[in-house]
């Protein structure tokens, strides 16, 4: 959708009634799901690199894990699968748009800019779909598991991306350069892959990362989503859907203060 | 060292179309002083078929400061990058002295200095930084490319930015750091590909001030440009070139002979304003947005104040000024558009 | 009154005395351009050769087994001397093209091989430095006795020289930047997890052992081993040659790409 089209349209609309501001979400919402259809190669090919290759990766480093250990892992993928969508792919995404100078025109039409970070927001966590199908899909081939699917999953997985795409925007919203930004996502993940309970047991780590981690996403990611898929696997879920509602609170409020700082 | 070559150089400035005798000194080809830049029939084709540059010849002579004058997608870029061996020709030659460029980019590029039309990658150097590294990379010795920087500092007026990594600075002193870094250690050809975009006005005379001191050091310097009155202020010959060709070349003022008894009137129109009916004295006019631009004979010039003037009284126009003819006529009747000027013509 | 730009005619600059000198201050202004990211690059180093070594551990239930311990402390080495020669400067040159300073750079008057040889300094500098780092770290978490021979000169120097060429084949053979980050991460994750670098190859499938063996990833790892000891291994001489091949290839790769002017 061209950008003239977008600017008339938006204009003719009114910004305060209800019904204005889905119209403007919806308008919003084409323009940036054919702005960023181009991602979605890189993106599904980083979730499920990150997914089902870490899940898989894994199993060549620790050859001889227990039917549980297994279950553990497999469904811990997801959660794998879906950090790159908040630490790699929203923020070059961002930064990419920011280089072209697309924000300075974004920014400059009548439309509120809640409504352009909810589509953004909602472009970003249907991106993340099909690596995630994609992820599970690859593990349990490989490791010949079956999950057992409860209805939580989808508020499970609605959260989780979620919360990564709004942490992500947050993120690269706060810090300007695209190639540090690049760097420090580079390096977040490797840390994270390697240092969070998603993949194995909280009791392989010593406590005080397990204490680190009660306020990090990450684990808390890996909970609700296999709680989702499997039985009696997870506990304290409540908890760990609470932390994600305030994770997602903290990256718009994030988003929200840059942008009014702009103003 | 003031810009223009002695008279026993043997340098020829402001050569008139049609003089196509080898009037440069090539006595000694040996001195590079001495060395023109040939290009010979130059044809480039983009893989797709796009035809950029269509058999286009040209000389620039050492010491002397000549035009590419365009619209944007004209060719000119396109042309200086196969001088400095980014792009390789379709067919056709560049020679610089005893050298084929298109043979041997690696000598192309230590024999010419090139500023791109982007931005230079300097975001993480300091401004004199930049300069100095560029200098020693181009075979300059510490020494020199030490005091020569300074000069060129002094001479652009950066010494506030001396220090100030690149990412800070603005787009204009970005580019003067950048002309900077590509005189300091100037090549026997110096290509400057729109050097003076986003400079502001002020350091835009500075700037061609230098250039014509690199001119007078013996360098042959194209300058690439789609601003018609820079052309016509700090070359000393250009070419007008578009959809790949060379349309004609010559000094600014052998392409003002033709108007050589025309003045141009311009008219500051109010906004909103109607088209007011053009009087027969006025040869030609055009209009862009609110200014009025006519041609008129330089007899006509009481009429046509009196005539402007009445426009004003009327509450019509605003202003008028009448003032001699420009560059840009000659090049809107060759290339059929206006340049990118504001047509107010400021410098 | 400012001096004559030209006072003296250009020469051409050929012969190795004018290419050291082009290779030092290559060197400089490639630091000195990357002068915002040195501690990132320190971090990196330090992450990848401290950071995966104690990481490891956690993958267990328990102490790690003995064998896995010798792999991955003679593993991690490697990844700290591939790093910013394979994975972190294809994405500079892959950023030049962003900013559109790509053509700026491959006209500057120096060699391309000073270019070449700058990052290869950055390269060795960066990933010794991660090396030494990570056998420390190996030794105090795990207790591991590495004997260190002078072997691990020629094979640090190698490494090194296989993973800039690499690199540099990648960032100036692929076009667009996005697929050149792509590379670059599919890469270090294949490195990582699908090549008997950091794990024995008995854990592997056999289809994918024998992947490896044409890639120089396993070569990589005989050639450390034989100099760190730890892991044993065989066929030294020809892991030596395929990364020599590997240098080799990426090289012409590169100057094909660098010297193509479409």
């Amino acid at each position: 959708m061209s950008a003239q089209p977008l600017a008339a349209t938006l204009l003719g609309r009114s910004p305060r009634r209800p019904a204005g501001w889905l119209r403007a979400y919806l308008v919003m919402l084409r323009f940036d799901l054919s702005s960023q259809r181009t991602w979605l190669p890189f993106a599904v090919a980083m979730q499920i690199l990150l997914g089902a290759g870490m899940a898989i990766i894994y199993g060549f480093y620790v050859p001889h894990l227990p039917r549980a250990g297994i279950l553990y892992l497999v469904s811990g993928a997801p959660a794998l699968s879906l950090i790159p969508l908040g630490m790699v792919i929203v923020p070059a995404l961002t930064g990419q748009q920011r280089t072209a100078g697309t924000f300075d025109f974004l920014w400059s039409l009548p439309v509120a800019r809640g409504i352009q970070v909810a589509s953004t927001l909602t472009v970003c966590s249907l991106i993340a779909v099909p690596g995630v199908v994609a992820t599970l899909a690859l593990a349990t081939w490989r490791y010949g598991v079956t999950l057992s699917i409860s209805p939580a999953v989808i508020p499970a997985f609605l959260l989780t991306s979620l919360m990564a795409s709004s942490v992500g925007l947050g993120l690269a919203h706060l810090v300007r350069n695209p190639m540090v930004v690049n760097l420090v996502t580079n390096i977040l993940i490797f840390l994270v892959l390697l240092y969070s309970p998603i993949s194995f047991p909280k009791s392989q780590f010593p406590t005080w990362l397990a204490d680190v981690h009660e306020g990090l996403p990450f684990y808390h990611m890996a909970v609700v989503i296999r709680a989702s898929l499997t039985t009696g696997l997870a506990t304290d879920v409540g908890t760990s859907y609470l932390v994600l509602g305030a994770w997602t609170l903290a990256g718009w409020l994030a988003v929200g203060w840059v942008m009014s700082r702009r103003r | 060292m003031d810009g223009s070559p002695g008279p026993d150089s043997g340098r020829p400035v402001g050569t008139s179309p049609g003089d196509g005798a080898m009037t440069a000194g090539m006595d000694d080809p040996e001195r590079a002083d001495r060395w023109s830049l040939t290009v010979t029939d130059l044809r480039k084709v983009y893989r797709r078929g796009v035809v950029a540059n269509d058999g286009i010849s040209l000389r620039v002579d050492p010491g002397e400061v000549y035009g590419l004058l365009g619209p944007n997608g004209a060719g000119k870029t396109t042309l200086v990058k196969q001088v400095i061996g980014l792009l390789k020709p379709t067919s056709g030659s560049i020679r610089l002295g005893p050298h084929d460029l298109v043979a041997r980019p690696s000598v192309a590029r230590q024999l010419c200095s090139f500023l791109p039309q982007a931005q230079l990658p300097i975001d993480a150097l300091h401004a004199d930084e930049a300069i100095e590294l560029t200098g020693l990379i181009r075979g300059g010795d510490a020494a020199s490319v030490r005091r020569r920087t300074g000069e060129l500092i002094d001479a652009l007026e950066l010494g506030t930015w001396r220090r100030t990594l690149g990412t800070r600075l603005s787009g204009g002193v970005r580019r003067l750091v950048g002309f900077a870094m590509v005189t300091v250690c100037p090549g026997a050809v110096v290509i400057l590909d729109e050097p003076t975009n986003d400079v502001d006005p002020l350091r835009r005379r500075l700037l061609w001030d230098e250039i014509r001191r690199v001119a007078g050091g013996g360098a042959a310097v194209v300058l690439v440009t789609h601003n018609v009155l820079e052309a016509e202020k700090a070359v000393d010959r250009l070419a007008i070139v578009d959809h790949g060709r060379l349309l004609a070349e010559g000094t600014p003022s052998s392409f003002k002979v033709e108007s050589r008894d025309q003045l141009r009137l311009h008219v500051m129109l109010r906004p909103g304003a109607g088209d007011p009916e053009m009087p027969p004295f006025v040869l030609r006019s055009a209009r862009t947005g609110n200014n009025l631009v006519a041609v008129i004979a330089e007899a006509d010039a009481g009429t046509a104040i009196g005539w402007a003037r009445t426009l004003v009284d009327e509450g019509i126009a605003e202003e008028y000024a009448l003032g001699a003819t420009t560059l840009e006529d000659a090049y809107i009747a060759l290339t059929g558009r206006a340049s990118l000027d504001d047509v107010n013509g400021e410098v | 009154m400012v001096t004559a730009p030209l006072a003296e005619m250009p020469r051409l600059r050929s012969g190795p005395g004018d290419w050291l000198r082009a290779y030092v201050v290559m060197t400089r202004w490639t630091v000195a351009s990357l002068r915002l990211f040195i501690p990132l690059l320190v971090v990196i180093e330090i992450l990848t050769g401290v950071g995966f070594v104690l990481g490891f551990g956690l993958f267990f239930h328990g102490p790690a087994p003995s064998r896995s311990v010798l792999y991955i402390s003679t593993g991690v080495p490697i990844i700290t001397l591939y790093v910013v020669g394979l994975i972190f400067l294809p994405q500079v040159v892959a950023q030049e093209r962003l900013a559109h300073t790509y053509d700026y750079v491959q006209s500057m008057a120096a060699p391309r091989s000073t270019r070449f040889a700058a990052w290869y300094s950055l390269n060795l500098v960066a990933g010794v430095f991660g090396m030494i780092a990570s056998l420390v770290a190996a030794s105090l978490r795990y207790g591991v006795d590495l004997r260190v021979t002078p072997a691990v000169v020629p094979a640090t120097l190698l490494i090194c020289l296989a993973s800039s060429a690499l690199g540099f084949a990648i960032g100036h053979a692929v076009s667009l930047p996005m697929l050149t980050n792509i590379l670059s991460q599919v890469l270090n994750f294949f490195v990582i997890g699908f090549s008997p670098v950091c794990f024995p190859p008995d854990q592997m499938p056999a289809w994918l052992v024998s992947v490896n063996q044409g890639l120089p990833f396993a070569s990589m790892s005989i050639v450390m081993r034989s100099a760190i000891g730890g892991v044993p291994v065989s066929g030294v001489a020809g892991a030596y040659a395929v990364l020599a091949a590997w240098t080799g290839a990426s090289l012409l790769v590169a100057v094909a790409a660098v010297m193509r002017r479409s």
